[in-house]
């Protein structure tokens, strides 16, 4: 039996999709959390991951939504249509949404990687007002991320074929700083181009309005420069280091971990800490 | 892109499996719907979301669409109605023709099957009549010595070259490694491992009673398995058999098995959207008449217009 609830919401020329995972029981909670998914591969590899968060906090009592950004995952639209302003508003519909399943709960965000990013971006708008933030790995560094992507997209490209289309690493080598059209498996929009290439950690600043906590593996230097530059302003921000075998790019698959057990306690406890 | 809905829906046995319906907003959708399910551990929404770029093209032609996660897999609750996990795919493809055939008004459907998923929709398809076409990607094939060697030889010319040659190697070499359990796939998680020999007559019987019933078949080859394909490679002997005549059959060389990029992800809509599209909208003969829907489906309220 499903124990979760699936929604469509938001305005109506921008619908999203979410799954709502009532509390289990009343514990007592007065805490709900919104999970924030990454972008485009990333969003598709951690779905299971996500599921298994969203089942445990509410077998835990703590009312969950997860959500697809529009354009991506079950959401209506074209991925091409992808940017991150339309994004951030997606966020806070999801969060008004969860406001109206839980009104009384402190609402959390968990955002991972761009989700992350967009969680920081989102909460600086004032427009919805969580509680706290769980950031893990966040994407402080746009131009950084897309080549990541291509390069993941490059190395996808030279394992699938047995006799791969090196134009693919050609181009790499001869712009490696080009922003991709596409990754993955995903169009990038010229606003995404746009809006990553402007993406930088002083684009970043957090604000008072609610604590934050930063999960970062322990060779991350600018997640924690970033952290500690946000700590300097005197925000409630604290960086702590996770680390996990979860890839965040590859297909999911048997032989490599979905739902890494340390990762989805680490986050669980997270909302509270 | 035109106006469509889409309506979220759970369903099955104790309304366990999680779907999304897409319907045509503005236009009488066609007699048949297609399915689509997951790709190994994908969710519903395919391997770089194809199968929501494939709803989308459908519906933009007049066809509505179900995609759906096995049992098991994604957002759906593992069934417990079967022995093995064939047979629980195959109850999870009937609960998703009912649950279709309820909300929709049609009862016949094309399915399109990726990769493991090919073996439960020729499954279904050989005990469901609703079930009138099949699109299969990178599902089973029988390649011969021929095929095999010419493969062998081009892939040894162009290791030198080949970026991930290393790697490949390395993991080539662990997994033969004696004890090694690291890189094996695990039994039975996708789809229960059988001899190439048991799966080629399993493969061969299906397939006749599948085109003794008129099921439409549509065989894709993608290019991550072979760089060339000069007579129907991948059916191996099967090629000859005058049954397997009538099936359409593409080698889509520049089509990974994911899907992975751009321009393989518009020939693979392009080809999948024009045959099932095409089968969706034909006229369905009065001898294929599905059987009544089963179970109560649990709608929910909320659908879309999407710009």
């Amino acid at each position: 039996m499903t124990l979760f609830t699936p929604l469509m919401f938001g305005p109506a020329s921008r619908q999203v999709f979410g799954l709502f995972h009532a509390p289990y029981e009343d514990r007592g909670e007065h805490t709900a959390v919104l999970l924030c998914p990454p972008f485009g591969q990333e969003g598709l590899r951690t779905h299971r991951f996500f599921k298994v968060l969203a089942e445990r906090l509410a077998r835990a009592g703590i009312a969950t939504l997860r959500f697809d950004f529009y354009g991506s995952g079950d959401s209506p639209g074209d991925e091409s249509e992808g940017e991150l302003d339309g994004w951030r508003r997606d966020l806070c519909a999801a969060h008004e949404e969860l406001r109206r399943h839980a009104p009384d709960a402190a609402i959390v965000w968990i955002g991972a990687r761009l989700g992350a990013t967009l969680a920081v971006l989102a909460a600086r708008n004032g427009l919805c007002d969580p509680a706290r933030l769980v950031l893990w790995e966040p994407v402080i560094d746009g131009q950084g991320y897309a080549r990541l992507l291509r390069e993941r997209h490059v190395e996808a490209i030279d394992t699938t074929f047995c006799i791969p289309d090196l134009s693919w690493r050609r181009s790499l080598a001869r712009e490696p700083d080009a922003l991709p059209e596409e990754a993955l498996g995903v169009r990038l929009s010229p606003a995404l181009q746009a809006q990553l290439r402007a993406l930088t950690p002083q684009s970043l600043p957090l604000t008072a309005l609610h604590e934050t906590l930063v999960l970062a593996p322990p060779d991350d230097t600018p997640t924690a420069q970033w952290a500690a530059e946000q700590q300097s302003r005197h925000m409630p921000v604290r960086l702590a280091y996770l680390s996990h075998p979860l890839d965040w790019t590859s297909d999911p698959y048997p032989h490599s971990a979905m739902v890494p057990a340390d990762a989805l306690s680490r986050l669980q406890g997270a909302i509270h800490e | 892109m035109s106006d469509l809905t889409q309506t979220p829906v759970c369903f099955g046995p104790g309304n366990a499996l999680m779907g999304m319906l897409t319907v045509p907003a503005q236009r009488v959708p066609a007699p048949v719907a297609c399915l689509m399910f997951n790709m190994g551990a994908n969710h519903r929404v395919g391997p770089r979301r194809i199968n929501v770029k494939l709803a989308h093209v459908l519906a933009a032609r007049g066809v509505s669409s179900l995609r759906f996660d096995l049992g098991g897999i994604g957002d759906s609750d593992a069934l417990d109605t079967g022995p093995d996990l064939q047979t629980r795919a195959v109850h999870s493809l009937q609960a998703a023709m009912d649950v279709a055939q309820r909300m929709l008004g049609v009862g016949q459907f094309v399915t399109v099957a990726m990769c493991s998923g090919v073996e439960h929709a020729m499954s279904a398809a050989a005990v469901d009549a609703r079930m009138v076409a099949l699109s299969l990607f990178d599902g089973f094939a029988f390649p011969q010595r021929r095929t095999r060697w010419e493969l062998t030889v081009r892939r040894a010319l162009a290791a030198p070259l080949h970026p991930s040659f290393p790697g490949k190697a390395r993991r080539w070499v662990l997994r033969h490694l004696p004890g090694n359990t690291a890189t094996q796939a695990l039994p039975g998680y996708f789809v229960d491992r059988r001899p190439p020999n048991v799966n080629a007559l399993w493969f061969e019987a299906t397939m006749k009673r599948l085109v003794e019933r008129e099921v439409a078949v549509q065989l894709l080859y993608s290019g991550s398995l072979h760089v060339c394909d000069r007579d129907r490679d991948q059916l191996g002997a099967l090629r000859r058999e005058p049954f397997m005549q009538g099936l359409q059959y593409e080698f889509m060389r520049e089509v990974d098995h994911t899907v992975c990029t751009v321009k393989g992800q518009q020939l693979f809509l392009q080809s999948v959207g024009d045959w099932v599209a095409a089968h969706c909208l034909a006229t369905p003969g009065p001898e294929r008449q599905g059987r009544p829907a089963a179970g109560t489906p649990r709608a929910m309220a909320a659908t879309l217009a999407a710009p």
